[in-house]
């Protein structure tokens, strides 16, 4: 639905500045984009490999612990079982001599006292079997005690040996998840592998062949799906993430290199539209209800630092200047308003449309904003005095249609050229049946300094819809349109000459458009619950040599 | 204005004869006599003269846009729901200016009648039937007109703001009942006297047409004549009466309250059409056939209806009128949950919603139920019969009782089907 809020060309400079500062790339002087970020690209799957690398010999030693831990508690377990017999045996063998000697001892006394109360046993006699009973007694004593010992040697090797098996079942337990880890890290290491495969040869193939972007060689590279359509969508400026505005409320984040996906909550409505903050990591998120959100977009789990109710109704579209100063917002409430960004003050209400304001997009000189409304006319407002300027007239953009009694069409999409001459309008147009989407994908082109209408662009095919995002591309001298009606579309045309220059059938309707800044890959908020990827660069060969 | 429907037509000749007999022996009753204007269907009304509004959202409005807002789910939308004045009825955001006035309204949400085709829906919605080969049912604002019209009235008892409809909808009850199109929010045409006309002239070429057409129906069948000259006494009621159809009176502050768009104006000509006691009042807003950009469209269309219905309502319950006057919001079908390629919702007649309010209707209810995304009605099923039905008991009509075409009893309502009482006061 959106396209730019800042020239692409004036964003892969301020990119590279960006990245350079935050000392996440090189960028050799005359390197061309696509081979930066493809090496960026290289680098990043290579460090995720390296580390998935790492994750799996660090499960390995993990389970090596966790078998010999294993060995070691089996071997403990053997020790105490050995302990455990030896003390049973012992404790038998002074049970029996206990009994022995008990029965000695008994059999001493009964002797000592028959001789005692023999009348004919001499003193001697008596003496002697009293002795004995007391011998045999100490005898009796003695092994009770050795029994009682044994006894206690018997319950601590069986406590060893029940701790011994308990030790040895934890370390079995242990040993489930360690070899699980290290499965699932192995796993993980093959995907994560062949992606720094890829990504190599890919920086390797761009290193020789120069990566130009051409309409002709797009192409599905990747393919983000969620569980409802998508609405919007925008790649960072560092290349390494695509949002999407999701109509479950929510954004959802995925990595472009690994595939990770997050989600960003925080909406109570369809997002409509985001925007980078320059010199920041910040996102801008623009939303149904009437609100932006600030979000630090990068953090693994991001969070928005900022919450403004900007427009009563829907917020249809922002934009940030170049500078990075102001924030532009626009929405059914049919008024302008300017933000600053440090701190998300409301600066200024431009007021003046009569209509839904469908976008807002700043000039790349960043000296000028221009909204777009539902019934066709675009404003251009001076950022120095923030005064109204003059009107475009993108009329071919609305019809009122007199048999639904509504107006429809719009400015669906607007882009800057790079270098600031022209400006695009995106809708749709010749509509014979507004209720039913009947009408033919239209871009007008007005020419900057004139303010006049240079040409009206239709899809080279038939198509019949809309014309949802537009964007220049930052290098390449053509222009491309999103959108669907049915189906969907990507269209490609040379704004200067007014020429169509090349049609791509989509399988569903996009409804958003995002270059990457690479200039080569974009990405498209799809109906079929999609974020689709596609790519406009030399397509490498399946593999690539070593030099 | 010649009607041809009454040639050969017995239930005409009982009509006039009834109609004559309805005048001398008051309410009296005759057999036959009860589905006609007059003091039979009086008799039947429980207080005074009941008056109906339709606001008809042509090409489907969506229920999910409106009476039943399903925010958060795969079917709801961006649009969030809003609290409403009736506690526990939330709707669309889209009607905040109604979500005012729903402890004046109710709705039932609960509307299954299985049509996805604009003529067979809009058939079903106006007749509470379902359309048969070779007969045609009388539409609501034609049924209305004829059973609670007064007798004497010199207003027409069926008005279409806006224009539309025809003299099809009175089906067998006769052109009498047709509705009158006030196209372009003007008054009928040809209302004022012609100008080379003095009204002593006009009145002697009156009187002279019928001594004419009494000679002329002398030995000849009667309907015809009948019918004929029907037509020319309630042209001339209708041209006594022309100051209610001089809508320049509107108030700048009405204008500002209804807001100065078509559809704005032909709800406040509604507003005094039924202050000047016009049986029933239709008034079309389109359209909402949205199969392309459906959140957009409805985003237009009713943030148009929204105010000026709301000012409507507010009027009819400031001045005590809402207890007589019977608010009827539909369309022919509702809107499929499901969101198209073209963010546009389609045809769905299997789960959706209408709202109701006034006449013989509880304040602020919700009857009936879909399921949590809108796809399937979950409680208290309904369809167009039982809609007519509730229609007329909410007025005070008995929807048992039978109309007679050609002496032949036609029910008034669906006789399987019944009024959805939950919604009756």
């Amino acid at each position: 639905m959106r396209l730019t809020q800042i020239s692409s060309t004036c964003c892969f400079g301020m990119l590279v500045c960006f990245l350079a500062a935050q000392g996440w790339t090189d960028n050799p002087a005359g390197e061309a984009p696509g081979l930066t970020f493809a090496k960026r690209d290289a680098q990043r799957a290579s460090e995720a490999a390296q580390a998935s690398t790492n994750l799996v010999a660090d499960a390995a030693a993990k389970l090596q612990v966790a078998e010999k831990a294993i060995a070691d508690a089996t071997a403990a377990k053997g020790i105490t079982e050995k302990t455990v017999a030896d003390a049973l045996a012992a404790l038998q063998a002074a049970e029996t001599a206990k009994t022995a000697a008990d029965k000695v001892s008994a059999d001493a006394a009964t002797n000592a006292q028959k001789v005692k109360d023999d009348a004919a046993a001499d003193q001697a006699a008596k003496d002697k079997a009293q002795q004995d009973a007391t011998t045999a007694q100490t005898t009796a004593a003695a092994a009770a005690e050795v029994l009682k010992t044994r006894q206690a040697e018997k319950i601590t090797a069986d406590a060893n040996q029940v701790n011994t098996v308990k030790a040895l079942e934890l370390a079995q337990v242990a040993l489930k998840p360690a070899q699980g880890a290290k499965t699932e890290a192995e796993k993980n290491l093959a995907p994560i592998a062949a992606i720094a495969k890829s990504a190599q040869e890919k920086a390797a193939f761009y290193a020789t062949t120069p990566p130009v972007a051409t309409p002709e060689a797009v192409r599905l590279i990747q393919t983000f799906t969620h569980t409802r359509p998508f609405q919007s969508c925008r790649i960072d400026p560092t290349g390494d993430f695509v949002f999407g505005g999701c109509q479950d409320n929510t954004i959802q984040r995925w990595d472009l290199v690994l595939a990770k996906q997050v989600p960003l909550p925080g909406h109570r409505s369809w997002v409509a539209d985001f925007a980078f903050q320059p010199g920041t990591n910040l996102l801008l998120s623009a939303a149904y209800e009437g609100k932006l959100l600030w979000w630090e977009a990068p953090l693994v789990t991001p969070t928005t630092v900022r919450t403004v109710a900007a427009h009563k109704g829907q917020v249809r579209s922002i934009a940030c200047s170049p500078d990075g100063q102001f924030v532009a917002s626009a929405g059914n409430d049919k008024v302008v308003r300017i933000w600053r960004t440090t701190d998300g003050a409301l600066l200024k209400e431009l007021a003046g449309h009569n209509s839904h304001i469908y976008h807002v997009a700043f000039h790349p000189n960043g000296k000028h904003l221009v909204t777009g409304e539902l019934l066709g006319i675009m404003k251009q407002w001076e950022v120095a005095s923030w005064q109204h300027v003059r009107d475009f007239d993108a009329k071919p953009l609305h019809k009122y249609d007199p048999t639904f009694h509504a107006d429809c069409g719009g400015i669906r999409g607007l882009a800057f050229s790079p270098d600031g001459r022209f400006l695009a309008a995106g809708g749709i147009g010749e509509v014979t049946n507004a209720f039913a989407g009947i009408g033919k994908p239209t871009v007008l082109i007005f020419d900057w300094l004139t303010g006049q209408r240079v040409h009206l662009l239709n899809p080279k095919s038939n198509f019949q819809g809309s014309v949802w995002a537009l964007q220049f591309h930052p290098t390449q001298d053509f222009l491309i349109g999103a959108g669907g009606g049915g189906s969907g579309g990507l269209w490609f045309w040379n704004a200067e000459t007014g020429t169509a220059l090349f049609d791509f059938p989509l399988p569903a309707a996009a409804y958003d458009m995002s270059l990457h800044p690479d200039g080569l890959r974009l990405a498209l908020a799809c109906y079929d619950n999609t974020l689709k990827i596609y790519d406009l660069g030399p397509k490498p060969p399946a593999a690539v040599p070593p030099k | 204005m010649f009607c041809s429907y009454a040639c050969n037509s017995a239930e005409h000749s009982i009509t006039r004869r009834g109609f004559l007999q309805g005048l001398t022996a008051g309410a009296a009753g005759v057999a036959g006599f009860s589905g006609m204007v007059g003091p039979g269907a009086a008799a039947e009304l429980t207080s005074s003269q009941k008056h109906v509004v339709v606001f008809y959202l042509a090409g489907g409005v969506s229920q999910l846009e409106t009476w039943d807002p399903k925010p958060g789910t795969d079917t709801g939308g961006p649009f969030d729901q809003i609290q409403t004045s009736a506690p526990g009825i939330d709707i669309s955001e889209l009607l905040p200016h109604t979500a005012q006035q729903m402890h004046h309204l109710s709705v039932i949400r609960s509307i299954n009648h299985k049509e996805g085709d604009h003529g067979k829906g809009d058939y079903i919605m106006q007749t509470g039937r379902r359309q048969e080969p070779g007969f045609v049912y009388p539409y609501l604002g034609s049924a209305m007109a004829k059973q609670l019209s007064p007798a004497d009235s010199p207003l027409p008892g069926y008005i279409h703001v806006g224009g539309g409809g025809g003299k099809a909808e009175a089906a067998f009850l006769g052109p009498k009942y047709a509705p009158l199109g006030l196209a372009d929010g003007g008054g009928p045409a040809n209302l004022n006297r012609h100008a080379a006309l003095t009204e002593v002239t006009d009145l002697k070429r009156r009187e002279l047409r019928n001594k004419l057409s009494q000679r002329f129906a002398t030995g000849r069948r009667q309907a015809e004549t009948e019918v004929y000259n029907q037509s020319y006494d309630q042209a001339a009621k209708l041209m006594s009466k022309k100051d209610i159809f001089d809508f320049k009176r509107m108030t700048d502050l009405d204008l500002e309250r209804y807001g100065k768009h078509e559809f704005g104006r032909h709800c406040l000509m509604a507003r005094n059409l039924i202050e000047s006691g016009v049986t029933f009042v239709k008034v079309n807003h389109t359209n909402y056939d949205t199969h392309s950009e459906n959140f957009n469209f409805h985003l237009e269309q009713l943030g148009e209806f929204d105010r000026p219905f709301a000012a409507f309502v507010s009027d009819m319950a400031a001045r005590s009128m809402l207890d007589n006057v019977l608010i009827i919001v539909m369309s022919e079908f509702g809107r499929t949950p499901r969101i198209n390629p073209l963010a546009g919702r389609d045809h769905w007649g299997n789960a959706w919603s209408i709202c109701l309010g006034g006449a013989g209707i509880k304040r602020g209810v919700a009857v009936g139920k879909t399921n949590a995304n809108g796809t399937a009605v979950t409680d208290r099923e309904v369809d167009g019969g039982h809609l007519f039905h509730t229609y007329y008991r909410a007025v005070g009509l008995d929807p048992t009782k039978n109309f007679y075409d050609n002496q032949r009893p036609v029910a008034k309502a669906d006789p399987k089907a019944s009024a959805i009482t939950e919604i009756l006061s």
